[in-house]
Order: C-alpha cells, then sequence, then structure tokens
C-alpha cells in the first residue's frame, strides 16, 4: 500500500481557515499529525502553536523549534514538558500541585466546557487552580476549550460558559499576583461567533475533512491518498466463498473477484467489508479482509494483475469509509498510519 | 403478491389517471420546491434520475441545474449496480434495461453532493418504495451525501412495510411540502 500526503493541500486548508476566522491558529499535530506526518506537516506549515497530546510525542516537534501544547499531560511524563520547555494543559487540581512539585514554569489552565473529558469544571474550580499556581509563580499563559460538538446548536452557551470560566481564572490569577499576557483558544464554531477568543485550536479540518459548522462552507480538500495494486486476479462461481472465514462472503453467482494489497494490519479495518474502493473509474465492493490483503469483487469489470486500487480519496474519502465503518473520520485516518505503507510527500498546487 | 407489490399497484393505478397537463404542473411545483432549498443550492454536483412517464418529470430540473452551472450526473444499469455518468446538454443516450433512456458516455467512480431519486410510495416517516429491483437502495447504501426522493403528492402512503435493506431518503420533496 501507498500513502500520498499532500502538504500543499494542508497548507491551504489552513490558509482557509485562518482566512475565514481571523484568527491565529493552533494546529493540532498529535497521533502524528491525524496519521499524515506530524514533522512533515510542522515543516511545512506556520501556526503560532502545535498541540499534541502526550509529553512524548511532543518532542521531537520542539525539536524542530516549534512551541508545544501538551493537551493531555499526564502524572508520570509531566517533567519533559520542564525538560523540553514544553507547555501542558492543566485540568486537574493534583496535576496543577504536580507541575508546582516539578517547577513547571509555563502552563495554560483546561477549561471543560460539557465535552467532560478534560479541563476544569465550574468557575469555583478554575478560580481555585489559577490561584494555586499563581501563588506559586507558575506563569499561566492562558485558558482552553475543546467544544463537546462543534455542531452544536447551542454553542453559545458553551462559549458563555468559557466565559465564565476565563473570568474566574483572571480573578484567581490577579488574586494570585501574576503578571504577564494572557491568551484564550477555543475550537472552531466558538471562534467563529466570538471575536473576544484568541486562536483558534484546528484539527481535522487541516487535513482537510469538516467537523461541523465552523468550516462547513470552506472548500477543504483532503490531503491524505491511499492507493494499491491487484496481485490476483480470479473468478469465483456461485457457492464460493472469499476470505478465511466460511461464515464470511460467498457469491451467488459467477464474479470476477480480485486480491488486493492492503489488509488490518495496514489499516484496512474488517469493518470496512461491504464499502467501495476504486479500480479502472468503477467503484468496486470490498467482500473480505484479512491481515495483509481484502477481497474486491465486481460483476463486469475484467482487471488485470497490477491494476492501481484506490483506498482513499476523493470518492471514496475518510467521511464515506467513516460512514461504513460506522464510525468517524479520525479513527479512518490515523488507521491508515502503519508502518508498512510506504509514504510520499508532495506538495500539488 | 406481497404487502410491497399490493403498494405499487395501487400507487402506480393512482398516478396514471394523472393527466400529462396535471404531471407536469406537479413536477414544476416540486422543482421551484427541490431549486429553493439549501441542498440544492449549496451542491455543486448532482446525480440526478432521468424521468420515465409515472414519475416526476426531471428534465427541467436538469436543464434548470446545467444553466447554474452544476455538474449533473445519470444514472445507467450495468448488472447488479447502478453507474454514474457525467452528463451534458447533447450527450448520445439510449434506452437501457427497464426501458429508461441513459447516457452512454464513460461513468464516474465519484459520488456527488446531492442525489435526486425517484420512488413509487412514500410514508411521513420518508420510507421509500422503489420499483422492487433495489438500484437505488444499492446506491443509497454506497453514498454519504444528501438525497432527495421527489414524488407526486399522491403516492402518500400511511405505512410502508420496511425491510433492513431498505434506505430512507434525506428528504421528500412533492408538489405540496417538503419532508425532513
Amino acid at each position: 500500500m501507498k500513502t500520498e500526503i499532500d502538504l500543499g493541500a494542508i497548507e491551504r486548508n489552513l490558509h482557509r481557515v485562518e482566512s475565514a476566522t481571523r484568527k491565529p491558529l493552533i494546529l493540532m499535530v498529535k497521533a502524528d499529525a491525524y496519521g499524515h506526518g506530524a514533522a512533515q506537516v510542522v515543516r511545512a506549515t506556520r501556526a503560532e502553536y502545535y498541540g499534541v497530546a502526550t509529553e512524548t510525542e511532543g518532542i521531537s516537534i520542539r525539536d524542530l523549534g516549534k512551541d508545544v501544547l501538551v493537551t493531555a499531560p499526564s502524572f508520570t511524563a509531566l517533567p519533559l514538558c520542564r525538560r523540553y520547555a514544553m507547555i501542558p494543559l492543566i485540568g486537574d487540581l493534583a496535576l496543577a500541585r504536580r507541575a508546582i512539585e516539578l517547577r513547571i514554569e509555563r502552563c495554560r489552565i483546561k477549561v471543560n466546557s460539557g465535552m467532560n473529558r478534560l479541563g476544569f469544571t465550574g468557575e469555583k474550580a478554575c478560580y481555585r487552580a489559577a490561584l494555586l499556581l499563581a501563588r506559586a509563580g507558575v506563569l499561566v499563559e492562558g485558558a482552553d476549550t475543546h467544544y463537546k460538538d462543534d455542531s452544536d446548536e447551542n454553542i453559545a452557551e458553551q462559549n458563555a460558559a468559557f466565559r465564565r470560566a476565563v473570568a474566574a481564572i483572571y480573578s484567581g490569577l490577579s488574586d494570585g499576583g501574576s503578571r504577564g499576557g494572557f491568551t484564550t483558544s477555543v475550537t472552531g464554531t466558538g471562534a467563529l461567533q466570538a471575536e473576544d477568543f484568541d486562536y483558534l485550536r484546528v484539527g481535522l479540518a487541516a487535513y482537510g475533512y469538516h467537523t461541523g459548522y465552523a468550516t462547513s462552507g470552506l472548500p477543504l480538500e483532503p490531503a491524505m491518498t491511499v492507493t494499491s495494486e491487484i496481485v490476483k486476479s480470479k473468478r469465483i462461481r456461485a457457492g464460493e466463498s472469499l476470505g478465511y472465514s466460511s461464515a464470511g462472503f460467498r457469491a451467488d453467482r459467477t464474479l470476477y473477484a480480485y486480491t488486493v494489497l492492503g489488509g488490518y494490519a495496514d489499516g484496512v479495518s474488517r469493518s470496512e467489508i461491504g464499502r467501495k474502493v476504486i479500480a479502472a473509474g468503477r467503484r468496486l465492493r470490498i467482500a473480505a479482509v484479512s491481515m495483509d490483503t481484502f477481497e474486491m469483487i465486481s460483476d463486469s469489470v475484467d482487471l488485470p494483475i497490477g491494476q492501481r486500487v484506490i483506498i482513499l480519496s476523493k470518492g471514496v474519502d475518510a467521511a464515506y469509509v467513516a460512514k461504513m465503518r460506522g464510525t468517524i473520520p479520525y479513527e479512518v485516518l490515523v488507521g491508515y498510519n502503519t508502518p508498512r505503507s510506504e509514504r510520499v510527500y508532495v506538495a500539488k498546487g | 403478491m406481497s404487502r410491497k407489490g399490493e403498494i405499487r399497484k395501487s400507487i402506480k393505478s393512482h398516478v396514471s389517471v394523472l393527466s400529462p397537463v396535471e404531471r407536469k404542473e406537479m413536477s414544476l411545483a416540486v422543482e421551484e420546491r427541490v431549486a429553493s432549498s439549501p441542498e440544492y443550492l449549496r451542491a455543486r454536483s448532482i446525480f440526478i434520475y432521468h424521468s420515465t412517464a409515472d414519475e416526476i418529470d426531471t428534465s427541467a430540473l436538469i436543464d434548470r441545474a446545467l444553466s447554474e452551472g452544476k455538474e449533473i450526473f445519470l444514472p445507467r444499469v450495468e448488472g447488479e449496480d447502478m453507474v454514474l455518468v457525467p452528463y451534458r446538454r447533447g450527450d448520445e443516450m439510449r434506452v437501457g434495461r427497464f426501458s429508461i433512456v441513459e447516457p452512454v458516455g464513460e461513468p464516474t467512480p465519484m459520488r456527488p453532493d446531492l442525489a435526486v431519486i425517484p420512488l413509487v410510495a412514500f410514508d411521513r416517516d420518508k420510507h421509500r418504495l422503489g420499483r422492487g429491483k433495489g438500484y437505488y437502495d444499492r446506491f443509497l447504501a454506497d453514498y454519504d451525501g444528501v438525497s432527495i426522493a421527489l414524488a407526486f403528492s399522491l403516492q402518500e402512503c400511511s405505512s410502508l412495510p420496511v425491510e433492513p435493506h431498505d434506505i430512507s431518503p434525506s428528504i421528500v420533496i412533492t408538489d405540496k411540502e417538503t419532508i425532513r
């Protein structure tokens, strides 16, 4: 399998988002830039901050000389933030105490605005955290939140909750004697609807997929293309099965069947059975998936060994695959990032 | 005859009594509703069926969409599948299986922003009954965009029998209303 990443598409997507929101960006490059290759994406783009989930994955981005936000810092790995001058998003009082104990110099405060994943919930908790950190001399550079649903119609409510939390953090910092700049960041929709937030945290949109209202009008370009080739071409008759499960696909008529390189070890999930791929300009169905290959069938299209097969691209993009798999595009994109897949970076357009 | 078969027969008999003028007027009313819908206005590419005598006439809608610079794809039956063929005014057409006029050009593997599909009967819950061959159900199973089914209001049934392979359109538009 071959994965082609169009770095030009990522640059253009970021430019479109930046133009639409008129905000500087925090570009999320966690999980190897959503499967696109973090080092290459960072080198090809210019964002104010780069966001990772863990301290470990932030180190290579720091090595490129970029400012790194760690969005899910952990008790055990937090010392790496100090060693590599990365900025953790503190969202728990125990973690705040740990940061103080480790003499972390800079941090941001993570606010829970409804997702109930990470962050402080409510004004009181935000105030206490800000006060504690400020009194200990930790520079709190800002506050961030991730809305629970980018397409949520109640976004104004979430914006208001975040504003209240920010006000409480300000009070805590002021009472704790903190001095220094302070900025706020939110995810897509919130930034569009609220001029007073400073940064836009952008993730999936950079890689070409819409997350909701915020980017719905923008012509985003998917940056990842996954292709492979037919390694065996055959005919199967009615009653014959494909793959190693007798409970799997069984032909009810004579069909062309093709074995294509790319199995679940390469990110082609068994939940992709039934979805289409593209070969010779036709949409052909995946009938079975094994570790290294999948089986593709057709009633009428006769294809040779070596024929290129498009697994992920326009027409069979990650939004389509996600719908067929019953998941979200994020999971599809990171899934195709495997050591066995040949990676090629281009800058088209 | 199955319940679906009975419904098809009954509804087709209602449609068959429509005069050409009535059919045209109803089709124009449907066209207006489609053309003013946000889904149509947003769509840059549209897959649309080429109508037969007992369906909402789509010829005016196809012309309108082409005039507005939208890409149009028409269906062609190939084996068990329906392929999508890009269409421009004056493209060569032929009568295919089921006596439906089909384009002869090369199909595209792309999927358009919007799909406009026919039906034989529908209900309030947007369940759709087709001709029974399953082509549109298989198309919709492989489609992740918005789909609009066009209908005469008299094709409505109180309740349609639904099977697991039946796929409902996102929207049903009739000469009288838009059901979302």
